[in-house]
């Protein structure tokens, strides 16, 4: 009865089941949306700023504005072999960030600098992916990796050469002529402006920083059991006499901060499309079973009982939600499938805006987002049937046919 | 602060038709200038900074022609090999690892030296402080022993990096003993004083002198003269560009 229900009124039919697939379709998209936005931005947090673990002086971050060179870990060549052989260290990768300035023509330009271990770095960020144009400097030669649109606005290409000032670890200022041995797009919109990457022994030369570097991340084999592992190199630290803050991902106060904020933000939108979709069902699912409130008395009358009768319509309405949520979250995961592909570019609306979100988001596909907001369809869609058609059920024959 | 050429030298100015002890302050001010401005110069000695991070030395040499033209180079520490250079307005910066020499320029002029409390305004510009400044007597103070006239100085023209000063100069010595830099809203900004004097041919010069930016916490430079030679011969090259990357 319940299937030939269906068919009996196509519009009608049609109407819930567009309720449940809108509302399925937009949860499926957002939830896909979202988890590719906060896979992004944990990816860009770890990348560039956390690692698993990063090790840094005690007294750094205290000053960090300062940009503190001397508060280094040091000497780097003890204490990268003895990180690397910590059991479940996957790799070391010493790192300094630093202000630099350019000037070119008539104009300055405040840049930011990063030294990194360009072999070392493929175990996190990998710096060959973000290559645009020639190759990546390499170790010793008085060379860097500056960003596409920074080449570009300097009026610079691969072979020209480019000469930085930086502060010295004692304060002083120094500087360097470069060779671009390459062009780079990278993942945040503030390194496309201004980053530019150099060999560590090169960073290291023209900071005067001799054996040390700014900090040390790490990657582990397995980066859950990250705090465990900060806790012994702590201790191992201790042991030896070396004095450095060892800081897991989960603990590095703005990286947890960065990703509490987002998680969050993230949860009060999926709230507000969660009722906005569920205010959807609820309303077609009340319209449909007041409208129908004269064919329940009609049935009621003709000796169905209460519970024949709320069967009836909740099997109805269970077999409208999935459809409707079979076809909303289907379109949901298909759209959001090819996006995963493609990429949503926000480039443009974030110009000038300093995140850790890449410009270009790539939607992911996941649980949530698919099998959950499925069941979240049919569950609020049959729900609210029930509940509404037991209530009409309990009207009695000639209150309901003179309702309406 | 645009100034003179010995390496720190802050303070002095022209005032305006208020005579004290037979001289105006005009020509008060032009004794203290003809202690500070040599035909040429050649001084070595001493930047020690003080500050949060602790103490730093880095010994200099210097060469100076007239007010228009010095050379700076800093002869150890981190900085050993790098040279400042002024003339006729222009500042350049020489680093022995860098291809192209530096000009700076615009707000990059108001960042310090070696991260000390002196800044590369200090060390450049060409006029004298008469045609920068109007100055006005305002009395007599003793500091440190000394008996000093005290002038307020306040500027004629934009753009200067120090729009009000007050100077103290020794009655006797015609030195700046004790000097005030201000903004142009009053804000302190940085202070001057001498703390031993050396005779170099018959003229009175600071051979330790302290400042301190009042921007900067905790933070103090000393300045100290350990060799000053005067009216000294020195190569027309001194001051050319080519010279700086000899």
């Amino acid at each position: 009865m319940a299937w030939r229900n269906l068919a009996r009124n196509p519009r009608r039919t049609g109407l819930s089941a567009l309720s449940v697939a809108i509302a399925g379709l937009s949860i499926s998209f957002l939830f896909a949306f979202s988890d590719g936005m906060m896979n992004d931005f944990r990816q860009n947090v770890r990348t560039f700023v956390s690692g698993d673990i990063r090790i840094r002086h005690p007294d750094y971050e205290a000053h960090e504005l300062k940009q503190p060179l001397h508060l280094a870990v040091s000497p780097l060549s003890e204490v990268l072999p003895l990180l690397e052989g910590v059991e479940g260290v996957r790799a070391a990768l010493p790192r300094v960030n630093l202000g630099l300035r350019v000037d070119h023509g008539e104009k300055s330009y405040n840049l930011k600098g990063l030294g990194v271990d360009f072999a070392r770095e493929t175990a996190l960020m990998n710096p060959a992916r973000y290559l645009h144009q020639g190759r990546l400097p390499q170790a010793g030669s008085r060379e860097v990796l500056i960003s596409a649109s920074l080449a570009r606005e300097l009026n610079l290409g691969v072979g020209d050469t480019i000469t930085t000032l930086a502060r010295t670890r004692g304060r002083g200022l120094n500087a360097m002529t470069f060779t671009i041995s390459g062009t780079a797009v990278f993942p945040l919109m503030a390194q496309n402006k201004r980053l530019m990457v150099h060999p560590l022994d090169l960073t290291q030369r023209l900071a005067r920083l001799g054996d040390s570097a700014q900090e040390v991340l790490l990657t582990l084999e397995r980066p859950a059991m990250a705090p465990q592992l900060a806790h012994t190199i702590s201790k191992l630290f201790e042991k030896l006499g070396y004095s450095l803050a060892v800081l897991p991902h989960t603990q590095i106060g703005i990286a947890a901060l960065y990703t509490q904020i987002v998680e969050t933000m993230f949860a009060v939108i999926a709230l507000v499309f969660f009722l906005l979709g569920s205010a959807i069902i609820i309303n077609t699912t009340l319209m449909v079973i007041h409208e129908r409130t004269q064919e329940i008395g009609t049935l009621t009358a003709l000796g169905a009982t209460e519970s024949t009768v709320v069967r009836v319509f909740f099997l109805e309405s269970l077999l409208i939600s999935i459809i409707g949520a079979l076809v909303g979250v289907g379109l949901g995961t298909g759209v959001a499938a090819w996006f995963s592909v493609v990429g949503m570019d926000f480039s443009t609306m974030m110009e000038g805006i300093s995140v850790e979100f890449s410009p270009v988001i790539y939607p992911q596909i996941t649980w949530r987002s698919t099998l959950g907001t499925l069941g979240y369809g049919v569950l609020v869609g049959s729900a609210m049937s029930y509940f509404s058609s037991r209530r009409a059920a309990r009207v009695s024959p000639t209150q309901a046919l003179r309702a309406i | 602060m645009k100034k003179r050429h010995w390496f720190l030298s802050l303070a002095f100015l022209f005032p305006a038709g208020i005579w004290a002890q037979g001289l105006s302050v005009p020509q008060i001010l032009e004794r203290v200038e003809s202690n500070q401005v040599f035909s040429t110069a050649r001084l070595e000695g001493v930047v020690v900074v003080n500050d949060e991070w602790g103490r730093r030395e880095t010994a200099f040499r210097s060469y100076s022609q007239g007010r228009e033209r010095s050379l700076v180079e800093f002869t150890s520490g981190e900085s050993q090999g790098q040279r400042i250079l002024r003339t006729r307005g222009d500042l350049y910066l020489y680093f022995p690892e860098a291809a192209e020499v530096v000009r700076l320029q615009g707000a990059a002029l108001s960042e310090s030296i070696l991260d000390s409390d002196v800044s590369y305004e200090d060390i450049g510009g060409d006029k004298g402080l008469n045609q920068r400044y109007t100055g006005e007597l305002v009395g007599s103070e003793v500091v440190d022993g000394r008996d000093c006239w005290v002038i307020r100085l306040t500027t004629r023209e934009r753009g200067v990096a120090y729009p009000r000063q007050e100077i103290w100069v020794d009655k006797e010595l015609f030195l700046t003993r004790f000097a005030k830099y201000y903004a142009l809203s009053g804000r302190l900004l940085k202070e001057f004083r001498v703390l031993e004097v050396m005779m170099v041919s018959g003229r009175t010069l600071p051979s330790r002198s302290i400042i301190q930016d009042k921007l900067r916490r905790n933070s103090s430079t000393e300045i100290r003269l350990n060799k000053v030679e005067l009216d000294l011969r020195l190569p027309a090259t001194t001051f050319s560009l080519g010279n700086l990357t000899w």
